[in-house]
């Protein structure tokens, strides 16, 4: 995000908007720290622009405080409209491909944070019978995450011969999905969370949830992990029980497709 | 798309948070066949009266004004809707069933809830996605109240630091817990913002001190 500094007034109304933490008021002006904006969009969504004259506001605010006197303006609110989506470029825009849900993806060719996993389930038969679907949500919730951790994850996961997602936009970023490497000018970028996507065979969870755990500990943010699978015929879960076997407790809640797409995917009895 | 596979809260808290989704498949359908059977999927969701609801419009999924919901659905189209009790989302599923829309619908919440309500509705759970917790730098993350109200949003777009803000405002006797609920709406863009669960939430944070 940009500050347009003719019109910023300092109020610091965007600063509380900002996912990250990354708006300080420094000289009476709203600064962003570049290496942390993730390019949301969240604060320019959020403080809507109240029209008025930059130069009247400052006038105001300053003979205020004379008067040890303040006038908070309603929360979102810019006054002025000083907040200014950036033009962004490669390697950059890839911060708002993955953190600003409103976008579309033509320039980086990028479909979003990921795929629709198990929502879409009943008509792609994506994860099958005997099969997990592994999400691993890095920088969430709330930390955000640079591309070089989720890196020290996907390269850790590709020891175990994982296979990642091709449609997911991560992958679509690497280097080599065989040893999980990036492109190296991405390395610097900043998300505010990214999901690496794989399925593997049941047996084999255990295993990768280990690495996930301990490759966790390397990282310098948090991480979400979910699990999913093809429901039994009786609506038992498989992920279940081998992640129960495996020392990790699964929610309570969760996320259920009911089985109602048509045509079903081929095979499937449903 | 984890959007809303990591709400946090108590048993008790989840019974109250269900979030329904369509999830269309543009090559299923000629467009104008899909239009129809979203704007049926719409019409079942707003007989609901659910609390917060997502539409699509310019090919993504956008947030309302949940204090407007039936004039900023009017001519919409919703992929999303957020029930807070599990016998409205029972009803919302026996009436989905009964469309027979042909679209992947998928419900978040607790799992054995949403199992029962399919049971009703006479039909078999067909896949299951669940959250195994966080990991990592934990120590980085607010209290488990924030975090609760942080997760509600599944893109995460409701800071730490907004969710604050609007606590001490609260506690300034400056905002209501109701209000406060509806400024955190604001920032989540797919409308799976429960702020019935949020002012919960900063009414139980206030009373703490």
């Amino acid at each position: 995000m940009k500050i347009n500094e003719d019109r910023c007034v300092g109020c610091g109304n965007c600063l509380p908007y900002c996912t990250m933490g990354a708006i300080r008021i420094e000289n009476r002006m709203a600064v962003v720290n570049e290496d942390e904006c993730v390019e949301c969009n969240t604060c320019y969504r959020c403080c809507v622009p109240e029209g008025r004259r930059p130069m009247l506001v400052r006038t105001v605010r300053r003979w205020l405080h004379r008067f040890r006197l303040q006038y908070n303006a309603p929360m979102g609110i810019c006054p002025t409209g000083a907040l200014v989506p950036p033009d962004l470029e490669w390697p950059r825009l890839i911060r708002r491909a993955f953190s600003d849900p409103t976008v579309s993806h033509g320039e980086t060719k990028l479909a979003g944070r990921g795929t629709e996993e198990i929502k879409t389930n009943d008509i792609t038969g994506r994860i099958g019978p005997g099969h997990a679907g592994v999400v691993i949500d890095l920088g969430r919730p709330g930390t955000g995450c640079f591309l070089s951790d989720i890196e020290i994850m996907t390269r850790a996961l590709a020891t175990l011969k994982i296979e990642f997602e091709s449609n997911n936009p991560l992958t679509g970023i690497m280097e080599n999905p065989k040893t999980g490497a990036f492109r190296r000018d991405v390395l610097g970028e900043k998300v505010l969370s990214a999901i690496i996507e794989f399925k593997v065979p049941l047996g084999q969870l255990p295993g990768v949830l280990e690495m996930v755990k301990k490759t966790a500990g390397e990282l310098n943010t948090v991480i979400s992990v979910g699990v999913s699978s093809r429901c039994e015929d009786d609506g038992t879960m498989p992920h279940e029980k081998a992640c129960q076997d495996a020392g990790f407790l699964a929610s309570l809640n969760g996320k259920t497709n009911l089985g109602l797409g048509r045509p079903l995917f081929m095979g499937d009895s449903k | 798309m984890t959007n809303t596979l990591h709400r946090k809260g108590s048993s008790q808290a989840l019974k109250q948070d269900f979030v329904v989704f369509a999830l269309p498949k543009r090559d299923m359908f000629s467009l104008e066949e899909l239009v129809s059977k979203l704007k049926t999927f719409t019409d079942i969701c707003l007989s609901h009266h659910p609390i917060n609801m997502g539409k699509y419009e310019n090919r993504s999924l956008r947030g309302i004004d949940p204090r407007r919901m039936a004039e900023e659905m009017e001519d919409s189209i919703a992929l999303t809707a957020v029930y807070g009790d599990v016998e409205t989302l029972g009803s919302v599923i026996k009436a989905l069933v009964a469309a027979d829309l042909g679209i992947s619908i998928n419900i978040s919440g607790l799992m054995d809830d949403v199992q029962q309500c399919c049971r009703d509705a006479g039909i078999t759970r067909h896949s299951a996605e669940q959250s195994l917790g966080i990991f990592g730098r934990t120590e980085l993350l607010p209290s488990r109240e924030v975090l609760e109200i942080n997760t509600l949003c599944g893109h995460g777009l409701v800071s730490f630091n907004l969710i604050q803000k609007v606590l001490t405002e609260i506690k300034l006797d400056r905002m209501s817990p109701e209000e406060g609920a509806y400024q955190l709406a604001r920032p989540c863009q797919c409308g799976v913002f429960n702020l019935q669960r949020a002012q919960q939430l900063l009414e139980s944070m206030r009373l703490k001190g």
